[in-house]
């Protein structure tokens, strides 16, 4: 799609650069298929196909227990929201395996009001969505046309593995798999667990290795832009609605109230180098450092994130006094109120778009 | 590169060479500190200014460098003074100016800056007053030995109190410290307001830098001197700010020695080498002369009270304190007295710089029986036979030696001041469980203010509002116990979550309470009957009951929930609440770090039936934590109902029972076991606790209902029996032997492992 015609959705938005809202990261993979495998580990896999026309691969990233799962379930019911500032959006499966966890996952976090177990095994997963971007901020105006040219389609394509296999150091079939699948894909979803970093101060044990692999694997391929991987990545900054993240976010002034009264982070980059700074003696700092060295600038997104979204109000507004979504017990993590997804779909369609107009690496 | 002020805009205007020497001094003033009526040499700098004038061109020169030199001294002590508190601006530790002030300074030729200066009449950097150049010679100007010479004195009787006068670059503030009037410690009182300069001087920039800079004694380019009415001369503009700061700080000194109370003072200066607050305290030379000063820098960043404390933790104790026992079976024959005591920390004692003075002695919790009578019998005897008589219609009471052999034991702790034990006042008593038969170390320490506390073994009752609990030797003490009291209305708020075992245990241990204060207490009209006790009245035990089950939906909503999470029983008879608290259901957790008590808390303090004239008494069975009010940065989850737990307990204490006593009792049960709670978590489960404690603090497990009750009955005003005392092993004479010191803890908040983790108040 070229990026001269009027009626071509396009990349960056005037509105989004104006930072209104935080996008969210979303997840993706690709088929399976395709080279043999290219660094040290042994790799046990079938070689997986190239990537199709009309297919976006993006995979999802993330330490252990940063919501990988619990984000692409989210999906489905993010893009139900017609009032998103994504557009409207349909899912539609792909195969039995992707639709039977569309709604499983959909049905544990929306009636049993529990979170997904953690992922044990790897499971690819495909999604077809289909997404019409007219009247809202990422659609191009389009006068005396007639033609429904902000639709969108696309092939997502996601491996979903344990944040395990993406330790440092850690070398076996599927993790091989894993960084293989990262290092083909167009976009990537970065999902940065600010919880957990705060109390384990290990995000970066699973990041460095990985990007150190990827690096490879592209640099083998010649895909490296110059001192920058070619993906587009996004940067999510998950369990925002956790009070820790929250209260901090307001203690540091980054939060606006948004549309429908929702808070919003203007300014997600700003904020995740002022939290690598209120979480001294994390290793955050040294995530972002390493994100930033290895992407382009211009094909870096950041956002804040939730899968659940905040405790909200009858009418959709966020109380401050009490906005916690999460209720605890025995030891287990509940859902309080009803979803509602926060920045999940926006990463995705950020990437799509940014991918499409950016060229494919 | 373009470097750009943002001092100010005057700061980025170009300034000629000589730019500062203004000949601004006035005529027959001192052209270098403009103090007025100079004579052939300035009082203040040292200055000839008729030499100068007479010398020409090079004496006019030096004239310039000496108001360098001088704007230079007074910017070097404003500079050291911001830096201290963290607010200089573009100063290095090495000791340059400050960003602001450099442009203040009146501007030397090239030629006097930066080599040796040309005339030597004025002081070194950093000292402009006189004071400040003596206290520069005399090493021990900081010392405080005068300061402890005089509170020494003070402790002995020889003076009523103590002023101690702070002139700092603040103002001026006074200090009177006193005697405890247990002996022990020291009372703080600030007997006037704090006198500020900008108050006095109005006309002083309100730039903390400039001001600084002048009540250091600078001039600078653009000085408040001879405008807006300030006189030209500076000893003119600041002699009436400095008498009248004199004045009105010393007003309650004077006052009091009017009066005829001996009152020393004790001068404290915290901006040596300053020249105006130098001049405060050469003004009071003449007028009330100190008996003993102080001259420290303006970068120390004691406040005067911190410098009283610390000159306090230096006076040796006059009286020793000690712990009071039992004298060992052999000691017994022939001994007079059926106590004595372990010194703990001997007179002369004085504490560390910094941190608690700790000391330990090693026990033995001796049954009744095993002590073969007398000592701590006769002694409780007489404090039951004292308890008795004051009130002929108690009831039957358990044994003190039951409770001896059950392992509650006093600790009582006096002032080592009289002949005789008996004689020795008791400051405070402690009551511990301790394990009988065993030895047992009792550790004390002394904190900066000369208070006690007792650190192990873990005290599970603590004194209220400063009253102790009973002891064997502290029966003439009664009068520090509330009256009995005729009518007595409990409430007791029970947490009902949790799983059937912890449910029952709770249960258990709230009807064994319920039993003993039905056997103890007084008799209830309406007895048996819940509810069924006419509003008239007036006298009885009456028990209420309130069970608090987990909210079931916590998700925000407009109003309350329709369906109440409490169970109300009550009020009724002990015995009668014993039978319904067993009826109470048992219900699931809900959420893991909160439970309804804020509920709880708001119905009893909106209970009706708590009676005017009688005793209240509120007693708290809970695990978790209350619900916040708001949501805060852990997982626990706001009150849908929106109480505020700590409003309801306000209250309760404030408006609806003012002598309402609170009794904790915490079930630690599955608190916390994954080590999944949040820091936040935790401390607001330390808050409530410390809240809810305050009067005392018992643990379901650790403690038995028998402790409870002794509160309880303590808190209603009837006789409590009276523990014995622990045992004093060895051989020689209880009263001379001393306990073993550990030495000073720096951190004070520190304590012995046994109290490390413990909520108890020491």
């Amino acid at each position: 799609m070229d990026e001269n015609k009027p009626d071509e959705p396009r990349f960056p938005p005037p509105e989004m650069m104006s930072k209104t809202y935080e996008r969210n990261a979303a997840d993706g993979e690709a088929d399976y298929v395709g080279s043999e495998p290219v660094y040290v580990a042994p790799v046990e896999f079938t070689p997986e196909p190239r990537v199709g026309e009309g297919e976006t691969r993006i995979g999802v990233w993330g330490s252990p227990a940063s919501g990988k799962t619990t984000f692409l379930g989210a999906l489905r019911l993010a893009a139900l929201d017609p009032s998103g500032p994504f557009g409207r959006w349909q899912v539609v499966p792909s195969d039995d395996v992707s639709e039977r966890f569309l709604v499983e996952t959909a049905q544990k976090l929306a009636i049993d009001k529990v979170f997904p177990p953690a992922t044990q095994a790897v499971r690819p997963y495909a999604w077809r969505f289909r997404g019409d971007l007219s009247g809202t901020a990422l659609g191009r105006r389009r006068l005396l046309r007639k033609r429904p040219s902000n639709r969108m389609e696309f092939e997502l394509n996601v491996l979903d593995v344990p944040g395990g296999v993406y330790e440092d150091l850690r070398s076996d079939g599927l993790t091989a798999r894993s960084v293989d699948h990262l290092a083909r894909a167009q976009g990537l979803v970065y999902l940065f667990d600010p919880v957990r970093e705060a109390r384990n101060n290990d995000s970066f044990a699973f990041l460095n290795g990985t990007l150190t692999r990827i690096t490879r694997l592209c640099m083998q391929e010649n895909r490296l832009d110059g001192p920058y991987l070619p993906h587009h990545l996004a940067v999510c900054l998950t369990k925002f609605d956790d009070p820790d993240i929250f209260h901090r976010a307001r203690r540091g002034g980054w939060t606006d109230l948004g549309p429908n009264g929702v808070p919003v982070v203007s300014d997600p980059a700003g904020f995740f180098d002022w939290l690598a700074d209120d979480l001294h003696g994390s290793t955050m700092r040294l995530v972002g450092q390493t994100l930033r060295a290895n992407f382009h600038p211009s094909r870096l997104h950041f956002f804040t994130s939730s899968a659940i979204g905040f405790g909200t109000l009858p009418g959709g507004s966020v109380d401050l006094r009490r906005f916690g979504n999460v209720n605890v017990v025995d030891g287990n993590e509940r859902i309080v109120g009803p979803l509602s997804p926060y920045n999940v779909m926006e990463p995705l369609v950020t990437l799509l778009l940014g991918m499409r107009n950016g060229g494919r690496p | 590169m373009t470097r750009v002020r943002r001092d100010g805009p005057e700061h980025g205007r170009p300034r000629s060479t000589d730019a500062g020497y203004t000949a601004a001094g006035p005529p027959g003033h001192c052209p270098v500190c403009w103090s007025g009526g100079t004579g052939r040499r300035c009082g203040a700098c040292g200055w000839e200014p008729e030499a100068t004038a007479a010398a020409g061109s090079a004496a006019r020169d030096a004239e310039i460098a000496a108001c360098w030199s001088w704007d230079m001294s007074a910017a070097v002590l404003a500079t050291r003074y911001l830096a201290a508190g963290g607010r200089s601006r573009g100063a290095t530790p090495g000791g340059t100016v400050d960003l602001r002030l450099g442009p203040l300074i009146r501007r030397a030729p090239a030629t006097a800056i930066p080599g040796p200066r040309p005339f030597g009449p004025l002081d070194p950097f950093g000292i402009l007053d006189p004071l400040g150049a003596e206290g520069r010679r005399d090493t021990a100007a900081g010392s405080p030995a005068g300061a402890v010479s005089l509170l020494t004195a003070l402790t002995a009787g020889e003076y009523d109190a103590v002023c101690v006068l702070g002139i700092s670059t603040a103002g001026l503030t006074l200090r009177e410290l006193a005697r405890c009037s247990q002996g022990t410690g020291w009372t703080h009182n600030s007997p006037g307001d704090d006198v500020r300069w900008p108050d006095l001087a109005p006309w002083l920039p309100a730039s903390p830098a400039e001001r600084a800079f002048l009540l250091a004694g600078g001039i600078g380019l653009t000085p408040p001197y001879g405008t807006h009415g300030v006189p030209r001369a500076t000893d003119e503009a600041w002699e009436p700010a400095v008498r009248h700061a004199l004045d009105a700080t010393l007003a309650p000194l004077d006052a009091a020695r009017a009066q005829g109370r001996a009152v020393p003072l004790v001068l404290v200066v915290q901006a040596r080498g300053w020249r105006w607050p130098g001049h405060a305290a050469q003004e009071l030379t003449a007028r009330a002369p100190a008996a003993a000063r102080m001259f420290l820098d303006a970068s120390d960043p004691r406040t005067l009270d911190d410098i009283v404390r610390s000159v306090c933790r230096q006076v040796p104790l006059r009286h020793g304190y000690a712990l009071l026992t039992r004298p060992a079976p052999e000691d017994s024959p022939g001994r007079r007295t059926d106590t004595g005591a372990r010194i703990l920390f001997p007179g002369g004692t004085t504490l560390p710089e910094e941190g608690e003075l700790f000391a330990s002695v090693e026990l033995l919790a001796e049954a009744e029986a095993d002590a073969g009578g007398g000592g701590i019998g006769d002694a409780s005897t007489h404090a039951d036979h004292a308890d008795t008589d004051e009130h002929p219609d108690a009831a039957p009471r358990p044994d003190a030696e039951a409770r001896t052999r059950d392992g509650v034991f006093a600790l009582p702790l006096v002032t080592a001041r009289g002949i005789r034990t008996e004689d020795w006042p008791v400051l405070h008593t402690g009551r511990a469980r301790v394990r009988p038969g065993h030895r047992t170390t009792v550790t004390v320490a002394l904190d900066g203010h000369g208070q006690l506390r007792f650190t192990e073994p873990e005290l599970f009752a603590e004194s209220r509002d400063g009253r102790t609990l009973p002891h064997a030797t502290d029966a003439d003490t009664n009068a520090s116990r509330p009256p009995r009291a005729a009518a007595v209305d409990v409430l007791l708020l029970l947490e009902l979550g949790g799983t059937q075992a912890e449910s029952e245990r709770r249960v258990r241990f709230l009807r064994s309470v319920l039993r003993r204060l039905g056997a103890t207490g007084p008799p209830d009209p309406g007895a048996g009957r819940p509810g069924g006790e006419t509003p008239e009245a007036r006298t009885g035990l009456r028990i209420g009951l309130v069970g608090y089950e987990d909210h079931k939906v916590l998700p925000v909503r407009a109003g309350p929930e329709g369906d109440s999470v409490l169970s109300v029983w009550g009020p009724g008879s002990a015995e009668a609440a014993a039978e319904a608290v067993r009826r109470f259901p048992v219900r699931p957790v809900r959420h893991d770090y909160g439970a309804p008590l804020e509920d709880a808390l708001h119905a009893a303090a909106h209970w009706p039936h708590w009676r005017d004239g009688a005793r209240h008494l509120l007693l708290v069975l809970a695990r978790r934590p209350p619900h916040p009010t708001r949501q805060q940065s852990d997982l626990s989850l706001p009150c849908p109902d929106r109480y505020d737990y700590e409003e309801a307990l306000r209250r309760l204490r404030t408006v609806v029972c003012p002598d309402l006593t609170v009794i904790g009792v915490r079930d630690q049960a599955a608190v916390d076991t994954s080590g999944r709670w949040r820091p936040q978590t935790r401390e607001r489960l330390r808050h409530i606790w410390r809240d809810l404690g305050r009067d005392h603090l018992f643990t379901l497990g650790t403690h038995t209902p028998e402790d409870v009750v002794s509160c309880v009955d303590r808190a209603l005003g009837r006789p409590a029996e009276a523990p014995g005392l622990l045992t004093d092993p060895a051989t020689a004479p209880a009263a001379l032997g001393t306990a073993r010191r550990h030495g000073a803890r720096t951190d004070s908040s520190a304590a012995p492992p046994s109290q490390k983790d413990s909520e108890h108040h020491g």
